[in-house]
């Protein structure tokens, strides 16, 4: 319990979006956990087979509160290497950012980037269809670049604001 | 990842790597309240259950609680006072008005053995002593007792009941008994397996050296040799079973004579027995299973024998009257015949131990985790049978008494059987499961359709069994 809660929680933080929510999440995975523990074979680690528990009963869980209905998207780009943000990412933000997306471009991204998955596992276990995967991948790594940029251009506008408080505008340097 | 540039890369990498802390034990006790309570394993008491069935088998090889085959029995009787000039027994008249003096009489039924008196009426009498002879006198040292030879009997009795049994033992014309007679077959019952293992997985099977543990029981109850394959692994199984059966019932048979046939309530009928079952098996995970066993079975048949008897006696008393010719009668001392015509009726019994050694197969479907039927079919073969009783007999429509040293064909003709099963299995823990089995059977001898007591051996019944798995509780 105390080895692989904090584990557990995370991966519900990442799908679920909130506190609240991952703290219901993690109950029943961890329910599901102790009740197929039998099936666990042993192939491979422990804790992937949690992992992968848990992220099933995460998507139950969003599936039972219908948060994840979506139809076919119009296909969006995926962005390529060019399209990144210079600035650093920090732990707050990416986690302000999980919490602020709908609840189908988390999972997806979740699932893409985090755990993996490929459109065609990704469709199958979202029961939609590959190219739906495709998109909601494409759309949540354009989010993720479009509000990472907006954060950059509002950091710089933010630190320009101090340097003219502080006066050290360059344009404005008193000679 | 391909096609990531850093900002996603950073991305995934700061959500692999997030982690919170957490209450673990608030956590933890949220849990545990909504986990299923822990079912109390129902633990059947396998050495009971099994230690009942093997002193049943070997209890059902000697016990005859019936000590001589003989049930309940009753009597009704009457005395006719006559002349001794007209001594002899009529028919018609005289019996009915038997039945209206029984009738009358109306008084409780007293259960008592057949009188052992000497009896002289031929045809309509039933020899049930040791040797089937076709005089009809009784032996005295018969293992029945003796009635009072002064004793009337009287019990109530119904009057319609009472003229059908009377009448129906006339006896028959001469020359009426049929010679040819069926022949009767022993049908061995052959016993189907009832023990049905649940399906395993093939993730539960597990591999031979895994099997082998080093705990006693466990150890003796692994077999050496698992047959593995490619598709299925094979493990065993060990079950025990109780239950009941009953021959079919049987017909009689259009070679006896009518009249005769009367007298023993017109069939041969069953009665419930007693069957036992120890069997070992391999099953696989598809469901399939192969086993061998050994059974005891104990079939009991009954017939009701009943019919009038007539007992004559010469007594002295008053032979006739004199009237004078002033009309004064004055009784003649002289010899009369009294003639008691007693009915009686008794259920005489046949029970037959068989053990029987089978092998088989079956296969058995799970319908959910608890729950599976199966089917399953053995050929058997009788090592051992004893009979005791009466029974039926072949070359004359009577019914006799086994001798204990005589060879019956009760005891023979029981050779290869067969017998075929259903089952309904409920799991009650990761390795036993009870079963509910219906099952028919039939010795090979009884298929012959020309035999007109084949069906006698035939059985059906319903069991009740206990399957343990061992292999189960290591997984």
């Amino acid at each position: 319990m105390d080895s692989y809660s904090p584990f557990i929680y995370s991966i519900c933080y990442r799908y679920m979006g909130n506190g609240e929510r991952a703290k219901d999440a993690v109950q029943e995975c961890l329910m599901q956990v102790i009740n197929k523990i039998d099936k666990y074979e042993d192939i491979g680690r422990f804790k992937s087979w949690v992992g992968a528990v848990t992220v099933k009963k995460c998507l139950d869980q969003l599936r039972k509160e219908k948060r994840h209905n979506h139809g076919d998207l119009e296909y969006v780009p995926e962005p390529s290497e060019n399209e990144q943000v210079t600035r650093k990412l920090e732990y707050e933000e990416v986690l302000q950012f999980i919490n602020q997306i709908p609840d189908k471009y988390r999972v997806a991204i979740n699932m893409f980037l985090v755990e993996g998955y490929s459109h065609k596992e990704i469709a199958e276990h979202l029961d939609i269809t590959e190219s739906s995967s495709r998109s909601l991948v494409s759309r949540g790594r354009k989010m993720i670049v479009d509000t990472f940029r907006s954060m950059k251009v509002a950091e710089t506008k933010r630190m320009q604001q101090q340097e003219m408080k502080s006066g050290l505008n360059p344009k404005f340097r008193i000679i | 990842m391909k096609n990531l540039n850093d900002t996603e890369r950073r991305f995934a990498e700061i959500l692999s790597d997030v982690s919170f802390d957490i209450d673990t034990n608030e956590l933890w006790a949220s849990v545990e309240d909504k986990l299923p309570a822990e079912r109390k394993k129902l633990r059947f008491p396998l050495w009971i259950f099994g230690g009942l069935t093997g002193v049943m088998l070997i209890v059902g090889l000697f016990w005859n609680p019936l000590g001589d085959n003989i049930g309940s029995k009753s009597e009704a009787s009457v005395s006719i006072s006559s002349p001794a000039e007209s001594s002899v027994f009529d028919g018609s008249a005289a019996l009915e008005e038997t039945i209206e003096k029984v009738a009358a009489e109306r008084e409780t039924v007293l259960d008592v053995r057949h009188s052992s008196s000497n009896l002289t009426s031929e045809e309509s009498i039933v020899d049930v002593d040791q040797q089937i002879v076709p005089k009809t006198t009784i032996d005295s040292e018969d293992t029945r007792k003796s009635a009072p030879s002064d004793t009337t009997y009287e019990f109530q009795a119904d009057q319609e009941i009472f003229k059908e049994i009377v009448f129906s033992q006339l006896p028959p014309p001469s020359g009426s008994k049929s010679s040819t007679t069926a022949s009767k077959e022993i049908k061995k019952s052959s016993l189907l397996s009832v023990f049905h293992p649940l399906t395993q997985t093939e993730s539960e099977m597990l591999k031979i050296e895994e099997r082998h543990m080093d705990i006693g029981v466990q150890k003796f109850f692994t077999l050496p040799i698992v047959v593995s394959t490619s598709s299925s692994k094979w493990s065993p199984y060990y079950s025990l079973t109780l239950g009941s059966i009953m021959n079919r019932p049987s017909y009689t048979p259009g070679s006896i004579d009518a009249q005769t046939l009367e007298s023993f309530s017109d069939k041969e009928r069953s009665l419930p027995g007693i069957v036992a079952n120890i069997q070992a098996g391999i099953e696989n995970s598809k469901g399939w299973n192969l086993f061998a066993g050994l059974r005891q079975s104990q079939l009991v048949n009954q017939y009701r024998n009943f019919g009038p008897t007539s007992n004559s006696v010469l007594l002295p008393g008053t032979e006739s009257l004199s009237v004078n010719e002033q009309g004064v009668s004055t009784p003649v001392s002289g010899t009369i015949t009294s003639t008691t015509v007693k009915l009686y009726a008794q259920n005489l019994f046949r029970k037959q131990n068989v053990l029987d050694i089978y092998l088989g197969g079956g296969k058995r479907f799970s319908l959910n985790e608890n729950w599976a039927v199966a089917t399953q079919a053995s050929v058997s073969y009788n090592i051992l049978s004893t009979a005791t009783g009466y029974y039926f007999t072949e070359e004359f429509p009577v019914v006799a008494q086994l001798s204990d040293n005589a060879d019956s064909e009760y005891k023979q003709r029981i050779g290869m059987g067969g017998r075929f099963g259903l089952s309904l299995e409920r799991k009650l823990s990761a390795s036993t499961a009870i079963s509910l089995s219906p099952f028919m059977s039939s010795y090979i001898n009884s298929l012959d359709i020309e035999n007109n007591f084949s069906i006698k051996n035939s059985q059906f019944g319903l069991s009740v069994g206990i399957t343990y798995r061992p292999c189960r509780e290591q997984n």
